[in-house]
């Protein structure tokens, strides 16, 4: 048993070697002026002066939040406006809604950007401006999983108690779904939102073919800064990752904290 | 009679923005790209063209065949390490498991670009590692490039490896000590509890992450282009150059190549899940 134990934690701390060693080179490479011994030549903070210098860097930090925060939201409302016919009307709704949510995972990536340019590049209207055309592909990019946590969030509560409840009481089922259903789902919504959030400040695929050189968001400028000095590329690249890292975690403090209020409901209970 | 219809009608409305949305952004989309894929790109006919195309010219049958095999490979890869990874944690104390769990969800974050520059950094031609193993005259790195189907099946394993663990950790999560016990009570050793009820118990999970994985891995686009821009044979590279391409864009041709990485897809998928009925054991399969 003890024999059993050892051995698991000597192959679990490889694979953490593994997974963090580029993490941890990448980190030291960011703060050294040169690196060809064992231990670097010098220390500097020079490339992040530089990096957090640079004109257009946090513009397109900008840029790339805006654009994963716009298509979330969207999103989200679209997806939460379906609830309200599914939960309070027509529960058959939610198949359809259910079934379209899951087609974006076979179209993933590139092919669904490639499929949407292709169709709307030539029309003479609005929908062949590339922005909008990159916003809403993000919209539909992330439905899975902006669907998938809000619905797990409703079936941890019991809606139709909860709408009969308010509608006993007195209100009208539309006051019930936005006063009582919504805000018992928000923990839910808003864990969604930002995995979504992080999922596509992430991205750099769908971007790169549909805004192209139009708009300018970090992970291209990471894109284009390739040929600098790799400190300066080993900062832009720890900085996004960071910003990744603290949109997801977050989602799991907001996730925990629910989670708490949850269990206390059921103590007090 | 029209009046109720129209009052039946009204709680529907909600639903018109997502459907909208749904048609214009996804549903009509995916539906062009199916048709143009059989459509002859001189005439504008149905027509299989170029699909023989795909299956006749060696450069196309060799993207197909690099896609598979990088996606193939690295998913068994990586989800063999996720197994071990995932079964090593239902041994060791809770702490070290709280450690490794936060560096698993830490590093699923590192995937895309900054993970490929990461690696470019750490042992590309210029890359930290190699010029220090250069420097200490060792010859450890002499075979690898990593702008090769080498690096690009390393980092492809390194981004499999969280997310695997990840996936699996419930599954482990679910299979009980009692179980473990009531087995060693009838004589099974562990070796044949393994056999008998833990990976039959474990399929479900198992199966469904090897296909999240491949559909990563087939669709993964980022860190090839970052790598070796549109100069690598893989579908999802070859696809995008088809459409965007500096030259002349062949868009047919891309959309019947974009048909056949979805049915990839499906297939294998497809094939995950009706390995888990067919052999699941753990009663109710949904």
């Amino acid at each position: 048993m003890k024999s059993k134990r050892t051995l698991a934690t000597v192959y679990l701390i490889a694979v953490s070697f593994f997974l963090l060693f580029p993490l941890l080179i990448t980190c030291i490479f960011s703060f050294v002026t040169s690196w060809t011994k064992l231990i670097p030549n010098g220390w500097t903070l020079e490339y992040y002066q530089q990096v957090i210098g640079q004109a257009n860097f946090w513009p397109s930090v900008g840029r790339g939040l805006l654009i994963s925060i716009i298509p979330v939201f969207i999103s989200g409302l679209l997806i939460i406006l379906t609830m309200y016919t599914s939960v309070l009307y027509y529960p058959w709704v939610d198949r359809v809604v259910q079934a379209i949510c899951m087609l974006p995972h076979t179209l993933k990536g590139v092919i669904l950007a490639l499929a949407v340019l292709s169709m709307y590049v030539g029309s003479p209207t609005v929908l062949s401006d590339r922005i909008l055309m990159l916003t809403m592909v993000y919209c539909v990019a992330i439905l899975p999983y902006i669907y998938q946590g809000i619905r797990n969030n409703l079936d941890a509560i019991n809606v139709q108690n909860l709408v009969e409840a308010a509608v006993i009481l007195g209100s009208s089922k539309l006051y019930a779904f936005f006063k009582v259903i919504i805000p018992n789902m928000i923990t839910g919504i808003m864990v969604s939102a930002l995995l979504g959030m992080s999922t596509l400040f992430a991205d750099f695929a769908i971007v790169k073919i549909l805004a192209g050189g139009k708009y300018l968001t970090a992970q291209q400028l990471l894109y284009n800064s390739r040929s600098m000095p790799g400190q300066l590329v080993s900062v832009i690249v720890l900085i996004l990752f960071l910003i990744v890292l603290l949109i997801s975690a977050g989602a799991l403090v907001i996730q925990n904290i629910g989670k708490k209020d949850a269990d206390k409901a059921v103590v007090e209970d | 009679m029209k009046s109720l219809n129209i009052k039946k009608g009204i709680p529907m409305i909600p639903v018109i923005p997502f459907l909208v949305v749904a048609v214009m952004y996804l549903i009509l989309p995916a539906v062009g790209i199916a048709l143009q894929g059989f459509q002859s790109p001189v005439t504008g006919a149905f027509s299989l063209e170029n699909f023989q195309k795909i299956f006749t010219k060696i450069i196309y049958i060799r993207t197909i065949q690099n896609s598979l095999n990088l996606s193939f490979i690295s998913t068994i890869l990586g989800l063999l390490i996720s197994f071990l990874a995932a079964l090593a944690l239902t041994s060791v104390s809770k702490r070290t498991e709280s450690t490794v769990m936060s560096i698993l969800s830490m590093s699923s974050n590192f995937a895309g670009l900054p993970l490929a520059f990461a690696f470019i950094l750490v042992l590309g031609n210029t890359g930290v590692v190699r010029q220090l193993v250069e420097a200490a005259n060792l010859h450890w790195l002499d075979g690898f490039d990593l702008y090769s189907t080498d690096g690009v099946m390393l980092i492809f394993i390194y981004f499999q490896i969280p997310l695997g663990t990840l996936l699996l950790v419930p599954s482990f999560q679910a299979i009980r000590k009692e179980w473990k016990e009531a087995a060693a009570l009838m004589h099974a050793n562990s070796v044949q509890f393994w056999l008998r009820v833990g990976l039959p118990m474990l399929l479900p999970g198992l199966m469904g992450t090897f296909g999240m994985l491949f559909a990563n891995a087939l669709t993964a686009y980022a860190t090839v282009y970052v790598l070796m821009s549109n100069n690598f044979p893989l579908m999802a590279i070859k696809i995008t150059t088809l459409f965007t391409g500096d030259s002349v864009t062949q868009e047919e041709l891309g959309s019947a190549l974009s048909v056949i990485m979805i049915l990839c897809m499906l297939i294998v998928i497809g094939l995950c899940n009706l390995t888990t009925k067919l052999f699941y054991k753990g009663g109710d399969t949904k």
